[in-house]
């Protein structure tokens, strides 16, 4: 009965979860950069559709095109055209402000092809006052044209 | 007589069974989303593209990727949840009763089953692409497809049986994400 009351990774919690792990996430850098761009976009333009109470088909007789169309635009998780995002936020009476900004992680991202996600647990983490912020640490692979980048967190 | 021990989100991390994910960029958590292995392996199984030229179609894997990352940095709710019918397909929807206390977080191309533990804090715990849950040609009636998602729900099921009830919110979704 000891067993049942203690918080172990038993058969049971095993075969629901997959069990306990190491996370070793990598993410490619413009891939995800280009899917998280697109995506913001085309959510930017739904929230303001809503905002606005403008479903597809008040889209779609704006501009003068099939529902479906303007469907499959907002539907879609590929790229986007800027003339397609420019006329749908003109539909509902709003306009681009296109402005590049420096990233975060300019120094990091500009040069790595790859980005291991993996997580150091840090004990801290729980504590909701501490502030918590990842730190890259680059570390040159053998092949010259990709660095592997340790994320390592840090909590105050 | 044995007596079930009874999780909570805490216990499990400390287990080393769920992981939080962090934003990628540098920044703070806003909103809590945990992951098991499984959803993890189905991450890792999912392709990922490498840029060719100047222009890229996001993997699969990218697009999953970036609306975790937008949920965990704190990226407007109104980007995340909307109100049903809008035809917009909002990525967070609860699944229809009797699996109701399951939320699926929807791409395209992938359908994350899990739920919420309270306001901003979602545990997936289980990854299927679309391809394998829709209905197949063999197939007469969408019957098949059902079951491939009620199958997914019953995993989550499973696991919020052997959960703390006060582990599982059962609130709106559009309750669930809030700004912050």
């Amino acid at each position: 009965m000891s067993n049942s009351l203690s918080p172990i990774v038993d058969d049971e919690l095993a075969a629901l979860t997959g069990g306990a792990f190491v996370p070793n996430h990598t993410v490619v850098a413009d891939d995800m950069e280009v899917a998280s761009a697109t995506r913001r976009i085309r959510a930017q333009l739904q929230a303001a559709a809503a905002k606005a109470g403008l479903g597809v088909r008040d889209l779609a007789k704006r501009l003068k095109v099939s529902p479906s169309a303007v469907s499959r635009h907002l539907r879609s998780e590929g790229d986007i055209r800027v003339s397609t995002a420019v006329l749908l936020a003109g539909a509902m009476g709003m306009k681009w402000e296109m402005t590049l900004v420096a990233k975060p992680h300019s120094m990091v991202l500009d040069a790595v092809k790859v980005i291991p996600m993996a997580v150091q647990r840090c004990e801290l983490v729980a504590e909701s006052s501490m502030t918590i912020f990842p730190i890259f640490r680059r570390v040159e692979s053998e092949d010259s044209d990709v660095i592997a980048v340790t994320e390592v967190r840090q909590c105050l | 007589m044995v007596l079930t021990y009874m999780f909570t989100v805490p216990k499990l991390i400390d287990s080393g069974v769920l992981h939080q994910r962090f934003p990628l960029e540098n920044g703070q958590v806003r909103r809590k989303f945990y992951f098991t292995k499984f959803w993890h392996d189905g991450v890792l199984a999912l392709p990922a593209e490498i840029r060719v030229g100047l222009t890229h179609k996001p993997s699969v894997r990218a697009v999953l990727e970036a609306l975790v990352d937008d949920y965990v940095s704190g990226r407007p709710r109104a980007e995340l949840v909307r109100p049903k019918g809008s035809g917009m397909d909002p990525p967070f929807q609860r699944m229809w009763a009797p699996g109701q206390a399951v939320v699926e977080m929807r791409t395209n191309a992938t359908r994350t089953f899990g739920f919420f533990r309270g306001e901003n804090e979602f545990v997936a715990v289980v990854l299927a692409t679309t391809e394998d849950l829709k209905k197949r040609p063999d197939e007469p009636d969408s019957s098949g497809q059902k079951a491939r998602y009620a199958q997914q729900a019953q995993r989550v099921e499973a696991l919020i049986g052997r959960m703390d009830s006060k582990e599982v919110d059962l609130r709106d979704v559009e309750q669930l994400v809030t700004d912050c």
